[in-house]
């Protein structure tokens, strides 16, 4: 079972086959995913500009993050099955097409440094929270996840405009 | 038809045949466009969300959030009007004949209207002038109004004769 046998099966999933037959079917999970992912680049922008240092409005990192990231959960796991969805209806041409696997790869990114935010700098939140002082870690891990999600919408947008 | 030689004179411009002749503009430019798209579409989500309370309002910072907010939002949908434009011209056969363009452009100019009315409401906080009931029915449609001009944004690529 090599890579392309698991691509050709995830291929001939009959869901996969529907949304690659039918003329309306990707382009409305296509819409449904790109309104899901602006939500996410959106407000997990405005967290990394807080994090950066930009506190136009939202003095307390703790509170936007408290009403924001539950929505941007929500979102990114929508964008991650429509994705999924969009994926598996043609699932050997984009595996082989770069940009999508750069895309891909920075997500993991965007994931990695998410996950070492919320485990190493967020733990000590408390103590700049409200102050002007925010700790290199935070601004560092605000700047990179901002850079990273413009490039995966750059990448993203790309895969349409290179041929298998 | 009633676009044909519009269209035809915009294929001629030294603007629209640059944009056709480098490879990454059209990309990149759609690019920009999707990311001053999320900025509106956080921004207005958050504010209008705020004003149906599904999302708690900060008490009285909700104001002058929503100020901020709603500033970001005219900034970013200038930069939508200008790469838009660019997109168009760099692609009329795409959009001028397409009523799924004009579609999207009819709903945009719908919740900019709407969002003028509410955002005078939510800077202003306390003083309603509205009836509470009718802002939160702003709030909800403008909301669906943003989410089918997104589909409509994307579906263009897919109604165009060309």
């Amino acid at each position: 079972m090599n890579i392309h046998d698991i691509l050709k099966s995830i291929e001939n999933l009959p869901l996969a086959v529907a949304i690659r037959e039918n003329d309306v079917l990707f382009p409305w999970i296509e819409s449904v995913h790109v309104v899901a992912l602006v939500i996410v680049v959106g407000v997990i922008s405005l967290v990394d500009l807080r994090l950066i240092g930009f506190r136009s409005h939202h003095r307390s990192v703790r509170r936007l993050t408290r009403e924001l990231l539950p929505l941007a959960w929500g979102a990114f796991l929508i964008a991650v099955t429509t994705g999924s969805l969009l994926f598996a209806s043609d699932a050997v041409a984009y595996s082989g097409k770069l940009p999508f696997l750069i895309k891909m790869a920075l997500l993991l990114a965007a994931g990695a440094n998410m996950a070492f935010f919320h485990l190493v700098t967020y733990r000590r939140v408390d103590s700049w929270d409200e102050t002007l002082d925010t700790p290199l870690g935070a601004r560092v891990a605000g700047a990179v996840s901002l850079c990273l999600w413009v490039a995966i919408v750059v990448f993203g947008r790309w895969i349409g405009f290179v041929d298998a | 038809m009633f676009f044909q030689a519009f269209e035809a004179w915009i294929d001629g411009t030294s603007l629209s045949l640059l944009i056709k002749s480098v490879a990454w503009i059209i990309p990149v430019v759609q690019s920009v466009h999707i990311l001053a798209i999320a900025v509106v579409m956080a921004s207005t989500l958050l504010v209008n969300l705020g004003l149906t309370g599904v999302l708690q309002s900060p008490g009285p910072e909700i104001s002058t959030a929503a100020g901020r907010y709603l500033g970001r939002v005219w900034v970013s949908l200038v930069i939508l009007a200008v790469s838009g434009l660019l997109l168009i011209i760099g692609e009329p056969q795409r959009t001028l004949p397409n009523p799924v363009f004009w579609t999207k452009m009819i709903l945009l100019a719908i919740v900019i209207a709407m969002t003028l009315v509410t955002s005078r409401q939510a800077v202003r906080g306390a003083s309603m002038s509205l009836p509470p009931a009718l802002l939160k029915g702003f709030a909800w449609i403008s909301i669906i109004l943003w989410v089918a001009i997104i589909c409509c944004g994307r579906w263009i690529a897919y109604s165009s004769a060309a």
